[in-house]
């Protein structure tokens, strides 16, 4: 025990993609994941975290992420979002980090999820939130091809039921 | 599968009928054995064919056919006489027996023709070799419900009667009266049959036997057995099928008994036809034996029918040189075995139209060739070389006769107990199916969803890796993007939402609307709303009273009070609501 908390401070941790890619971090900035954490607490001689379903780009953008944060604590972001705007939001860091295409945010979001990293996963899901904000119902259809489940007739019951979808 | 059938059902049932009496039965009971005291109760639906060790069962030493009966076409058999003192100075053989007793080939005027048959009878066969092969196979069948036919068929003079019926069956005094090693196969095949039922019988069956003869002479139908009738007509009927009207048919509880028949039959037949003088039988005989079997258990009724025929010699006029009276029987006899032939070739052809209805004989044999019976057809030549055109051409009907298919089944009509029996068995069956597919469904339902929630967890490059490796398009995965989220990440966006555009996106899809109905959200949300945090410009949130101890379900509260809240403000002031409704979307 003694002899593992000696090594304790210069220990990285070796994170294994889903493609078998070693990325390294240091450890204090990986125990930002609660994840990571318990793995390391859990087991004392694991250095090495396998994640077989995030792909190592995900892993680069996290553990940039997480050597950012590394000594201070991540801005809170307000809820509601009050702008569609990231950049009025949250700090320009954080919104220059996450101004990436729709795929990388949800690749992102996910694997934050998985690792159990709360401002990420929330700084990921303000993202999305933005992309909703003020759009309407049609507008997101189009955007995202999400076809019309709902058969006219359903439609009209749905618009009794939800008068709010009136514009 | 009908026969296993009822097997099972037989095995099955318990003796309910006892105390029902058919009154028919009753009466042949009385016809049958009035003599045989009712010990067990079982002997009360005795017929006249139903006690076992019968004084009538015909010792016969155990027969056993080498033949395998082919159910699905017409077994053709060929046997050739030995020639008469005539042809022995005139010709020679001209017939090639090859040693597997199914090919032969028949040379004339230098060529040599070639046939294939199910078993060749070189001259020297015996009676009995003939009829074990040609009609003791058809003995179980014949019991079974399946409707059989034997017929004979070749040049006049050929040896048909003597085959089917034995020698002796040309002459009026002699009938009956031959050498029991020489009969021919249908009194063999009737012993048979009333042995077999003999042996068989118990208390569970009851067979019931009836004969008929009848002939057809210049395309009309007389009644051998009574022969002051007039001609006889022919009528089908959908339902019933075919049938000849005023027929005798004559129960018969022994083998004795047919014979007899038999043999009055053919004096009548024999001395009709010597009457107009003719040397060899000119018409066609047919000996119709009606079997039913009632089985006492189920209530099922089998009935079959076997028809053995003796054709009439086709001839060549020129050659047998008849006039007049003789010349219109040729023509008929011709005629009605052209319009057989025909019958034949339309059937090997597999023709559309079958011309049954062209003469008597192919109407009254409709069910022999083409229809659902079991036929065997022997046909009777010579092997001497001053016949071989006319074995030739009999050899020749007998080929086509080889591709004509049957499809025989047995004639089974249920009864009611057997009836209801299938219908529980098929309804248990499909209330089984029915839980099973419920329970699969439920089952799918269940997969689906930990399917779904396993590949949120995983990344997008290993769902492609699974894909391949199942070979499975898993579409619902790539149709909408928001599927490949978690439930949690996904109201986790939400949230930073307003609830009130919140609930303008319900509407997106239906995975969006199951989604969105998380509890925790709204919960979040009304808890939000109370503390001021965030609030709807035209709805007085503060007035809502909620006890957050009691809430079953927060989205119904929040979609009920919501539309509540609507409804009250619109009537005020329509213009604020609109304005309001307007403004959920540009609240800030």
């Amino acid at each position: 025990m003694f002899y593992n908390f000696n090594k304790i401070e210069e220990v990285k941790i070796r994170l294994r993609s889903a493609e078998g890619h070693i990325c390294e971090v240091e450890e204090s900035a990986a125990l930002m994941s609660s994840f990571i954490r318990s793995m390391i607490e859990g087991f004392n001689e694991v250095t090495e975290v396998s994640l077989p379903n995030i792909n190592s780009v995900v892993i680069e953008k996290v553990i940039e992420y997480m050597r950012h944060y590394k000594d201070k604590d991540p801005p809170i972001i307000k809820k509601p979002i009050i702008s569609s705007k990231m950049e009025e939001n949250t700090s320009a860091w954080d919104a220059g980090f996450i101004d990436a295409d729709w795929n990388m945010v949800v690749d992102l979001m996910t694997a934050a999820d998985y690792l159990m990293m709360i401002p990420l996963r929330d700084l990921c899901c303000a993202k999305m939130a933005c992309k909703f904000k003020g759009r309407s119902i049609d507008e997101l259809r189009a955007e995202y091809h999400i076809e019309n489940e709902f058969p006219s007739e359903m439609e009209e019951n749905l618009e009794f039921q939800h008068p709010w979808r009136l514009e | 599968m009908e026969e296993e059938k009822s097997l099972s059902s037989l095995s099955d049932s318990d003796e309910v009928e006892e105390s029902q009496i058919d009154p028919e039965e009753a009466k042949d009971k009385v016809i049958g054995e009035p003599e045989v005291p009712t010990l067990q109760p079982r002997k009360r639906y005795s017929s006249f064919i139903s006690q076992p060790n019968h004084p009538e069962v015909p010792e016969l030493v155990h027969q056993k056919s080498d033949i395998k009966m082919s159910k699905k076409g017409v077994n053709v058999f060929v046997r050739f006489r030995p020639d008469n003192a005539t042809e022995q100075k005139l010709g020679v053989q001209c017939v090639d027996y090859h040693p597997d007793q199914k090919k032969v080939s028949v040379s004339c005027d230098g060529i040599s023709h070639g046939f294939n048959f199910r078993r060749i009878f070189p001259p020297e066969s015996s009676q009995e070799q003939i009829f074990l092969s040609c009609a003791l196979p058809l003995v179980e069948s014949i019991l079974e419900g399946y409707n059989c036919a034997i017929l004979a068929y070749g040049q006049t003079g050929a040896g048909k009667t003597y085959s089917l019926l034995g020698p002796g069956y040309d002459h009026p005094e002699r009938v009956g009266k031959c050498d029991q090693e020489l009969r021919g196969v249908a009194p063999r095949l009737l012993q048979s049959i009333f042995h077999q039922i003999y042996s068989t019988v118990s208390g569970e069956a009851v067979y019931k036997v009836y004969t008929s003869y009848i002939q057809i002479y210049n395309e009309k139908i007389f009644d051998l057995l009574n022969p002051a009738k007039e001609k006889l007509k022919v009528y089908q009927d959908t339902d019933k099928g075919l049938w000849i009207t005023d027929a005798t048919k004559v129960p018969s509880k022994n083998v004795k008994e047919v014979n007899q028949i038999l043999e009055l039959g053919t004096k009548y037949r024999v001395t009709a036809a010597t009457n107009s003088n003719a040397e060899s039988s000119r018409s066609h005989a047919l000996l119709i034996l009606t079997i039913t079997k009632h089985l006492i258990n189920t209530g099922t009724y089998r009935a079959s029918q076997v028809y053995m025929v003796d054709l009439c010699g086709s001839e060549r006029i020129s050659k047998t040189g008849v006039v007049e009276e003789r010349l219109k029987e040729a023509q008929n006899i011709n005629k009605s075995l052209l319009s057989l032939g025909n019958v034949i070739n339309a059937l090997a052809e597999k023709r559309k139209h079958i011309p049954y209805r062209d003469s008597k004989m192919t109407r009254l044999l409709q069910n022999s060739f083409g229809g659902n019976s079991l036929t065997s057809l022997l046909l009777c030549c010579s092997s001497n070389s001053t016949n071989a055109l006319e074995t030739i051409s009999t050899l020749r009907f007998g080929d086509r006769a080889n591709m004509v298919h049957n499809r025989p089944v047995i004639n089974q009509r249920e009864s009611a107990d057997d009836l209801r029996r299938l219908l529980t068995e098929s309804n248990v069956k499909l209330i089984n199916q029915q839980k099973v597919i419920r329970y699969q469904n439920e089952r799918i339902i269940e997969m689906e969803t930990i399917i779904r929630e396993l590949f949120s967890m995983m990344g997008s490059s290993q769902v492609k890796a699974v894909q391949r490796k199942i070979q499975i398009p898993l579409a619902p995965m790539s149709r909408n993007p928001f599927d490949k989220l978690g439930v949690n990440t996904f109201v986790c966006i939400f949230s930073f939402l307003h609830p009130a555009d919140v609930l303008s996106m319900v509407g997106v899809c239906k995975s969006f609307r199951q989604r969105l109905k998380c509890e925790n959200l709204w919960r979040y949300f009304l808890i939000e709303l109370k503390q001021g945090r965030m609030g709807f410009k035209f709805i007085p949130v503060e007035t809502w009273d909620i006890n957050f101890d009691k809430v079953e379900s927060y989205w119904e509260i929040f979609k009920d009070k919501f539309i509540k809240s609507l409804a009250k403000g619109m009537p005020e002031d329509p213009e604020s609501a609109s304005r309001g409704i307007h403004l959920f979307h540009n609240m800030r």
